[in-house]
């Protein structure tokens, strides 16, 4: 057949690697020539064992000494290069030795004169069944004991979690495996709160551990708040580093002279507090949906901060602790703060930070600025899982559609720069924040100007916000 | 990875020969060229390089068919086949990956290397006018020289061809006869596209492979 294709098929390398070089070439030993196989495999040939195993029976007490013997010369026979059938030699003339001296031993034998073979009566090996079923009959009762002592702590457990009305640990672990990632690691349950299956390239990990309450715990949860809900039985452990609150702050503000005295007093952003009730009694849920949270803001942060000192701009931004300040227009600054209020740390600055709260509360937060920071960022995911169709069955998986058209469509060179390109966040929610300065700049030049002209009548109203700032009306 | 004809705002292009003039070399022809075309304002913007390698189907698989495996710095995410089954041509435009497919092929289609040929040289721009000089080569032997003249602004070749003959006379000068390029000719009314300054490229290395030694000389 003209048309068949022939497939070429690649033995695989069986010659062993002698080394790995740092650069990923491997070394190959070179194969064993004919006579250099022959003499290894000679080397393998246990001179000691035959195929009856009678005579194995009978040898083996015999040999055990010699056998020992042989080992101990084989490693050394090999390894020295002196004369490669060495061991061998030896060991064939240590069974001529012993051939020979059976060969006299059978012949004065034989003569009857020095001496006689007589049979030996074998020992019997006593067998009392009775004594084996005693030791099974003990053995299984011992391991029976074992699953009934089991089964009444749990029977125990579940009478006393029935009448006392407590909440039952499978069912908590059943709704949280219907949200959340878990698998069993040997005795314990973990769980990962991380974006990384929705697309996150974050190298922070985010796994929880979870255990089953104290009982004494659930009671007293059951007798302080006997209205509420139902306390759970499960309990989450989450690494410190993801417990307690975290958000984003994005503030605009004025360039003021002394930008350090500036950062430092803004530094310290209020943050609002904990959760409502403090770790150990705050439901799963809750807790988990906190320190996936925190997990997504330290994510946000740390890319922007590093886009910040990425990207130059010709007024560089400046990330200085766990703010970010970038200029928006010149004499107004964007500034980009990541809090974290964790428990640790609150315990030590709480009252500080309740004095802060007061003085910087007149400058409040770009909810709008916030938002869509966050959103960015859930798009980044998206793209990062979401490939356009149809996916290739050869070639690359990340291109844009409009890249993997381009060749087929014959895009001219101007266009692929075009769509080599690519927006960092920070870029884009800067302009945003200029779109919003020049917006409301326009809007009071608008006014004023309607102000002093009586005669025409300027109507200022802002159209379909062109970014998505989720309806912000001015 | 076939693709309609792309709707992209390419200008129409026009590929002429231009002679080499007797006993001087193929280098004084081009900075001929590029002093004029220096001289009427225009800028230089980079280089461009326009190659052509061509396969030839084995004799078991029937009719002899070629294909013609071009490239164009000016798309260069792209690859540009032609086949030629007789007296019937088609085009296949796709991205660089094509390239790997013609090698997995090379049993059907076995490349004549020796007729691997390429057009390249400087690439000038003048407002909507982008003006290319090209020196054709073969296997490193010079064959020629090809002017290709791009007027950006307009897509159908019937409106824009006076223009564009007058400019070419401009450069190279009133003793040149300047025709409509054969592939143009019943596309006249048609938008042009990307394969259509392929096919002219095309049409002048065949020409060109067919003589040995200079052409037009």
């Amino acid at each position: 057949m003209a048309n068949s294709v022939n497939i070429s098929i690649e033995a695989p390398i069986e010659n062993q690697i002698q080394e790995i070089t740092y650069d990923g070439q491997e070394i190959y030993q070179a194969p064993l020539s004919m006579s250099e196989n022959l003499s290894r495999l000679a080397q393998k040939i246990d001179f000691a064992k035959t195929d009856d195993d009678f005579t194995c029976n009978i040898k083996k007490e015999v040999d055990t000494g010699s056998d020992v013997k042989s080992e101990e010369d084989k490693e050394p026979g090999y390894q020295s290069s002196l004369w490669p059938w060495d061991s061998v030699r030896n060991k064939l003339r240590n069974a001529l030795t012993e051939v020979c001296v059976l060969a006299d031993v059978l012949s004065i034998a034989k003569e009857k004169r020095y001496m006689v073979l007589d049979p030996i009566q074998a020992d019997q090996i006593e067998s009392r069944p009775m004594v084996q079923v005693y030791g099974r009959k003990k053995a299984l009762s011992a391991a029976g004991a074992v699953l009934l002592h089991g089964v009444e702590r749990l029977r125990a457990s579940e009478t006393m979690r029935m009448t006392r009305n407590m909440p039952d640990f499978h069912i908590d672990l059943l709704r949280l495996r219907q949200n959340w990632r878990l698998k069993k690691v040997s005795n314990t349950i973990v769980g990962d709160l991380s974006y990384r299956t929705a697309g996150s390239k974050f190298s922070q990990t985010g796994v929880f551990e979870v255990t089953k309450a104290p009982e004494e715990q659930i009671v007293q949860a059951m007798s302080m708040n006997a209205s509420g809900p139902a306390p759970s039985a499960l309990r989450v452990t989450v690494p410190p580093e993801l417990q307690g609150v975290a958000f984003i702050s994005v503030l605009c503000q004025k360039e003021q002279e002394d930008v350090v005295t500036a950062t430092i007093s803004s530094s310290a952003l209020n943050c609002p507090g904990t959760l409502p009730g403090d770790g150990a009694d705050l439901h799963w849920q809750q807790k988990l949906e906190a320190a996936q949270n925190v997990l997504f803001c330290k994510e946000l942060f740390a890319r922007l901060a590093a886009e910040a000192v990425q990207l130059d701009a010709s007024i560089p931004h400046m990330v200085v602790g766990n703010q970010i300040m970038a200029t928006v227009l010149p004499g107004i600054q964007l500034l980009i703060g990541l809090c974290h209020n964790n428990r640790l740390n609150n315990s030590a600055n709480g009252e500080n930070v309740k004095s802060e709260s007061a003085s910087n509360s007149k400058s409040d937060h770009d909810h709008v600025l916030e938002h869509s920071l966050h959103q960015l960022l859930r798009a980044v995911h998206h793209a990062n899982t979401h490939h356009p169709f149809p996916h290739p069955a050869t070639g690359p998986l990340g291109p844009s559609k409009r890249r993997s058209l381009a060749g087929p469509m014959a895009a001219d060179r101007y266009e692929l720069l075009d769509m080599s390109k690519e927006q960092s966040l920070l870029e884009q929610i800067i302009q945003q924040a200029q779109h919003f300065f020049m917006r409301r700049r326009s809007e009071y030049v608008l006014d004023t100007i309607a102000k002093e002209l009586s005669m025409p009548i300027y109507a200022v109203g802002t159209s379909a916000p062109f970014y998505q700032d989720g309806g912000r009306r001015l | 990875m076939l693709a309609k004809p792309p709707l992209i705002n390419m200008g129409v292009t026009v590929l002429q020969q231009y002679p080499v003039p007797e006993n001087r070399t193929g280098t004084y022809a081009i900075e001929l060229l590029t002093k004029r075309i220096l001289a009427l304002g225009a800028t230089q913007q980079g280089q461009f390089l326009v190659d052509c390698e061509s396969y030839l189907s084995h004799p078991q698989m029937g009719t002899t068919k070629t294909v013609h495996i071009l490239h164009n710095s000016e798309q260069p995410a792209s690859v540009f086949s032609i086949l030629e089954s007789g007296t019937k041509t088609f085009h296949v435009i796709a991205d660089g990956l094509f390239d790997l497919l013609m090698m997995k092929l090379s049993q059907h289609y076995t490349s004549k290397k020796q007729t691997k040929i390429e057009s390249k040289g400087p690439r000038f721009e003048l407002g909507d006018f982008c003006v290319k000089l090209g020196s054709v080569t073969m296997n490193q032997n010079f064959k020629g020289i090809l002017v290709e003249v791009e007027y950006r602004p307009c897509v159908m070749a019937n409106a824009v061809w006076g223009l564009l003959r007058e400019f070419l006379q401009g450069i190279l000068g009133p003793t040149i006869p300047v025709q409509p390029p054969q592939h143009l000719l019943s596309r006249m009314n048609e938008i042009y596209t990307p394969i259509d300054t392929i096919y002219q490229y095309l049409e002048y290395f065949s020409a060109y492979r067919k003589v040995t030694g200079l052409r037009g000389a």
